[in-house]
C-alpha cells in the first residue's frame, strides 16, 4: 500500500470519525433537543461523510489497484493535486456555515472540481487490461 | 472471505435493498400526495443507502482485503507468521462494530418515524441511543482499521 493510499485512506477515516460524530449529535438533537442551532452543522456532516470518506477511500483505493504501466503509477503528482485540491474544497465546504460568504461555496465546488477532472487525468489511462502495454 | 466480512457484506445487501424501497417511496411522492407515515422515512432511507449500504459494505471489504497486521517482531521474512484471521486484528472489536452499527441502524429506523408520527415519542432515549451506537460503531473501526493501513509485505 504506497503512501498515497495510506494518506488518502488514513483522511477518510478521520472524516468519517468527524462526520460520524456530528451526524450522531443531529441525530440525538431529533430527540431531545441539545441545541437548536444544532442544524447548521448538517452541510459539514453531509460534506464530511460523501466528500470526505466515501470519496477520500474510493480515490484512495483506485489510485492503488487500478493496473499501472509498466510497473509504475504515471503522473502520480496528479493524484497529490487532487488530494490537496479535495481536503482544501472540503475544508472551505465545512466552514461556510459559520462565515456565510458565497464565495467559500464557489470556491470549495472550484477545488472539488479540480481535484476530480486532475485524479480522472491520473486515472483514465489506468483503465486497461492488466499486464497490456501502454495501451 | 472472513466470516465476519461475510456478515458486513449480506447485512449492506438487505440495507441496500430496504434503502431503495424507501426511497422509491419517497420518489413517488413527486407524483400522488405521501401519507406522513411515508414522508418519516425519507432520511431513514437516505442512511440505509449511505451507512447501512456503503459505509458496510466497505467496512466488511476492508475487513477482509487491506493488508495484514505487520508479522510478529523475531520472524524473519519468508517465514510464515501466524494464519491471516489472527493477522486482521482483533476480530472481537469488528463483530463490536457490526453489531453496534446495525443496532443503532436499527434504532434509528424505529425512532425516527415514531418521533415524527408521534411527537410525544421524540424526546425518548430511542434517537440518542441509536446515534451513540453508531458513533461507537466508527470509532471502533477506525481504531480497528488504523493498523492495517500499512506498506504490503512487511
Amino acid at each position: 500500500m504506497p503512501g498515497l493510499v495510506r494518506l488518502y485512506i488514513r483522511t477518510s477515516l478521520v472524516y468519517l470519525a468527524i462526520g460520524g460524530l456530528l451526524g450522531g449529535l443531529l441525530l440525538w438533537n431529533k430527540g431531545p433537543v441539545l441545541s437548536p442551532n444544532m442544524w447548521v452543522l448538517l452541510g459539514a456532516h453531509i460534506a464530511l461523510m460523501t466528500w470526505g470518506w466515501l470519496l477520500h477511500l474510493t480515490l484512495g483505493v483506485a489510485y492503488w489497484i487500478l493496473p499501472r504501466i509498466a510497473g509504475e503509477r504515471p503522473h502520480a503528482s496528479l493524484a497529490v493535486v487532487a488530494y490537496g485540491s479535495l481536503n482544501g474544497g472540503l475544508l472551505l465546504a465545512a466552514l461556510q456555515p459559520w462565515f456565510a460568504a458565497a464565495w467559500l461555496s464557489v470556491a470549495a465546488g472550484a477545488l472539488q472540481f479540480l481535484a476530480a477532472v486532475v485524479f480522472t487525468a491520473h486515472a483514465w489511462p489506468r483503465i486497461r487490461p492488466a499486464g497490456s502495454s501502454t495501451h | 472471505m472472513p466470516k465476519l466480512s461475510r456478515w458486513f457484506v449480506k447485512s449492506a445487501l438487505v440495507c441496500l435493498v430496504l434503502g431503495c424501497f424507501l426511497a422509491a417511496l419517497a420518489l413517488s411522492g413527486s407524483a400522488t400526495p405521501l401519507p406522513p407515515v411515508v414522508t418519516a422515512f425519507r432520511p431513514l432511507a437516505w442512511h440505509l443507502l449511505t451507512v447501512g449500504w456503503a459505509t458496510q459494505l466497505i467496512f466488511g471489504v476492508a475487513f477482509w482485503m487491506f493488508p495484514l497486521t505487520a508479522r510478529p517482531a523475531g520472524v524473519p521474512p519468508g517465514v510464515p507468521s501466524g494464519r491471516a484471521a489472527d493477522r486482521r486484528g482483533n476480530e472481537r472489536l469488528g463483530w463490536a462494530a457490526f453489531i453496534l452499527l446495525n443496532g443503532g441502524l436499527a434504532l434509528r429506523a424505529i425512532g425516527e418515524p415514531a418521533g415524527v408520527l408521534y411527537p410525544s415519542l421524540a424526546a425518548g432515549p430511542l434517537l440518542p441511543l441509536a446515534a451513540l451506537t453508531q458513533v461507537a460503531a466508527i470509532i471502533i473501526f477506525v481504531i480497528f482499521t488504523w493498523p492495517r493501513i500499512r506498506p504490503l509485505g512487511k
